[in-house]
C-alpha cells in the first residue's frame, strides 16, 4: 500500500471512529448527568428509572 | 391512556434504544454496497475527501433539521409530514406539501422490503450452500436472474421469490404491529449489534485471511484497500466526484425519506437531538466505512483483481452484493457460515430502514382517523404485499427502476430541499436554531447555524438541479429509461404504469390529508396547540377519550 493510501485510510478511520468515540461517550456522560438531576423529569433517562404503567 | 391506544403518543423505551432504531433506519444495504461501489469508481483518496466533507456541510446539518422537525411536529401530536409541514408553516398548501413525506416511505418501503426479501432468501440460500458450484460471476449472475424471474426458470420456480417476499413483509409488519417500544426499538437492539459483530468477523475475515487468488494475480486485500484510498487528488476538480460523494451521504443517512422525523417525533422538549443526531450519523459512518468498505470490494480485488472489480462495481451493488460474494464464500472453508453472515447483515441492515419507512403512515392513520395500530399495520401489509407483486412479476420491464429513481432518488432530494427551506427559512433560522437546542446536551459553534441556513440549502440545491438536468429530464422524456438502458416498445408500458402508480399514490394521499383535516377541523391559519406527552392528539381522539373508543 502506498502511503498516500495508508494515510487517507487511516485518516478516514481514524475521523469516524474518533466521533463516534466523543459522540458515545458523550452520551454516557450526559446520562448520568440527567440521572443525577431533578430538571430532567419527564425526559427519557427519567421513564427509564421508571418504566410507564400503562 | 395506554401505549398502544387510539391516540396515544407512544415514546421511546431508552436512549440507546432511540439511537440504535435511528442508526438501523440509517444503515441499509448501501453502506455494504453502495459506498464501496462509488468510492471504488469516484477515484478513491477524491471521494473520501468530498465525502466527509459533504458529512459536515449535508449530512449531519441534515439530520439535526429532520430530527428538529420531528420533535418540533411530535409537541403537537403530529408524527407525520403533514401534520409537522403544518406546523412549522401556517398554510393551507403545508399539508398537501407533506403528502411527500407519505408517499415516498410507502413507495420506497414497497419495493424496498422486494429487495430485503432477496437478503433473506439468500440466508437461507447460503447456509443450505443451495448455490454450490457456481463459481463463477456469470453462474451466480443466472442464479439471481432465475431467482428474480428474470431468467432461466429452472433454477428456481416463481414461487421462492415470491414466498421470501412474503415472509419478509410478515415480518416487518410484525415488528411494525407491536409499535415503538415493544416492536421497532427492539428489533434494533437486537439486530443492530448482530450486524456490526456479523460485518466485523467478515472483515476480519477478508482482510487477514483470504490468501491471494489466481483470478486477482496475486492481489491482497489489503491491494483492495489501497485501490479504494488510493491518493488519487485530481477527482477533486470533478464535480461528478463532488456530487458523487454527496449524493452517497445524502443516501447513507436515509434523509429526505420522513422516517427519521417520525422517529424524532416521539421526543420531548427536554430529550436532547443533538447529541443523538451525531451518535446517529457516526454509527451509519462506521458500517459505511470502517465495515462497508472493508468487505465487498476488497473480497472483490481478492478474486478477480483491481480491473475485474472495477468492472463488477460498474455492473452495479447487486452484482457485487448477490452474485462476487457468493462466489467469494464458495472459495473459503465455512464459506456457507460466511455467507449466512453477509446476507443476514444486509437483512438486518434492511429491515431495520424498512420498519422505519412504515411508521409515518401509521402515524398518520393512528393520529388522524384514530385506527388502532395493529389495524393500520396490517392493512399497510395488504397494500404493500398487492403493490410489491407489481416488482416481483415486472422486475425485468424496469417497474422498480422507476420507483427507485423518482422516489427513492429524485424524491428524496426534492423532500430535502422543500424541508431544509421550510425549517431554517419559513420557521425562521432562530425559532429553528433554539429548536434544536432544548433539552440538548452539546451546544453547537455559531458557524452550524450559518451552515444549516445557508450552505446545506445551497448545496441540496446544486446536487438537486444537478440530478433534475443530468438525470430526471432525460427520464422524464424516455431518453433513457431508470435503469439506463434505452427504452423499448415492450418496456414503455410498464414505465408509464410505474409513473402512474406514483401519481396516484400521491393524489391518494392529498385526498386522505384533506379528509384528515375536514375531519379534525384543524384551521390551517391558527396551527396547532401543543399537547401533552400522553394526551390525545386530535379533537376526534379528544371525543374517544371521553365517551370510550369504538371497535
Amino acid at each position: 500500500m502506498t502511503t498516500g493510501a495508508l494515510i487517507f485510510w487511516l485518516g478516514s478511520w481514524t475521523f469516524v471512529l474518533g466521533l463516534t468515540t466523543w459522540a458515545f461517550s458523550k452520551v454516557l456522560q450526559s446520562q448520568a448527568r440527567r440521572a443525577a438531576s431533578p430538571d430532567t423529569a419527564d425526559d427519557m433517562t427519567a421513564r427509564e428509572r421508571v418504566p410507564p404503567t400503562a | 391512556m395506554a401505549n398502544g391506544t387510539t391516540g396515544s403518543r407512544e415514546a421511546w423505551g431508552s436512549r440507546i434504544g432511540l439511537i440504535l432504531a435511528m442508526a438501523g433506519n440509517a444503515v441499509g444495504l448501501g453502506n455494504f454496497l453502495r459506498f464501496p461501489r462509488q468510492a471504488a469508481l469516484n477515484d478513491g483518496g477524491s471521494f473520501m475527501i468530498a465525502y466527509f466533507i459533504a458529512l459536515l456541510l449535508l449530512g449531519i446539518p441534515l439530520m439535526w433539521i429532520e430530527w428538529g422537525i420531528g420533535r418540533h411536529g411530535g409537541k403537537y401530536g403530529k408524527g407525520h409530514i403533514p401534520g409537522m409541514f403544518a406546523a412549522l408553516w401556517r398554510h393551507p398548501a403545508a399539508k398537501y406539501v407533506g403528502v411527500l413525506g407519505l408517499a415516498i416511505p410507502l413507495i420506497v418501503l414497497i419495493y424496498y422490503t422486494y429487495i430485503e426479501s432477496w437478503t433473506l432468501a439468500y440466508t437461507f440460500f447460503s447456509i443450505t450452500k443451495d448455490y454450490w458450484g457456481r463459481e463463477t460471476q456469470e453462474a451466480m449472475t443466472s442464479y439471481l436472474t432465475s431467482f428474480q424471474a428474470i431468467g432461466d426458470s429452472t433454477v428456481h420456480g416463481a414461487w421462492k421469490a415470491f414466498l421470501f417476499f412474503f415472509v419478509t413483509l410478515f415480518i416487518n409488519i410484525w415488528v411494525v404491529s407491536k409499535g415503538i417500544e415493544k416492536g421497532i426499538e427492539r428489533l434494533a437492539k437486537i439486530g443492530m449489534p448482530i450486524l456490526f459483530i456479523f460485518a466485523a468477523i467478515l472483515a476480519v475475515v477478508v482482510l487477514f485471511f483470504i490468501p491471494p487468488q489466481p483470478g486477482g494475480g496475486g492481489a491482497t486485500a489489503m491491494d483492495g484497500v489501497a485501490f479504494l484510498y488510493r491518493p488519487d487528488l485530481s477527482g477533486l476538480s470533478s464535480a461528478s466526484v463532488w456530487l458523487a460523494a454527496a449524493g452517497q451521504i445524502f443516501f447513507t443517512l436515509s434523509v429526505g425519506m420522513g422516517t427519521l422525523q417520525t422517529y424524532a417525533s416521539y421526543l420531548t422538549k427536554k430529550d436532547d437531538i443533538l447529541l443523538n443526531g451525531v451518535a446517529t450519523s457516526a454509527t451509519n459512518e462506521t458500517a459505511e466505512v470502517v465495515l462497508g468498505g472493508t468487505i465487498a470490494i476488497p473480497a472483490a480485488v481478492v478474486f478477480f483483481g483491481v480491473t475485474g472489480a472495477t468492472q463488477i462495481a460498474a455492473s452495479g451493488s447487486f452484482n457485487l452484493g448477490f452474485a462476487t460474494m457468493p462466489v467469494v464464500f464458495q472459495q473459503l472453508p465455512l464459506g456457507n457460515v460466511l455467507g449466512f453472515m453477509w446476507f443476514g447483515l444486509l437483512f438486518f441492515a434492511g429491515i431495520t430502514s424498512s420498519v422505519a419507512m412504515a411508521t409515518p403512515i401509521l402515524a398518520f392513520f393512528r393520529e388522524e382517523f384514530g385506527m388502532k395500530r395493529e389495524r393500520v399495520a396490517w392493512g399497510l401489509g395488504a397494500l404493500v404485499l398487492v403493490l410489491g407483486l407489481l416488482h416481483v412479476f415486472f422486475l425485468a420491464q424496469g417497474f422498480l427502476d422507476e420507483w427507485d429513481y423518482w422516489a427513492g432518488t429524485f424524491g428524496l432530494a426534492l423532500f430535502a430541499l422543500i424541508e431544509t427551506i421550510l425549517f431554517m427559512w419559513v420557521f425562521k433560522p432562530e425559532n429553528a436554531w433554539r429548536s434544536l437546542h432544548e433539552g440538548a446536551d452539546i451546544r453547537l459553534p455559531a458557524i452550524w447555524r450559518f451552515i444549516m441556513t445557508y450552505i446545506t440549502p445551497v448545496y441540496l440545491l446544486i446536487l438537486f438541479t444537478w440530478w433534475l438536468v443530468q438525470d430526471a429530464v432525460p427520464i422524464l422524456t424516455m431518453e433513457t429509461t431508470a435503469g439506463g438502458a434505452e427504452p423499448t416498445p415492450e418496456n414503455i408500458p410498464y414505465i408509464v404504469g410505474a409513473r402512474l402508480t406514483m401519481v396516484a399514490i400521491l393524489v391518494l394521499g392529498a385526498i386522505l390529508v384533506r379528509m384528515a383535516w375536514r375531519r379534525n377541523r384543524y384551521d390551517d391559519r391558527a396551527g396547532f396547540v401543543e399537547t401533552a406527552p400522553d394526551a390525545p392528539t386530535s379533537p376526534h381522539d379528544r371525543e374517544v377519550a371521553e365517551v370510550g373508543a369504538p371497535d
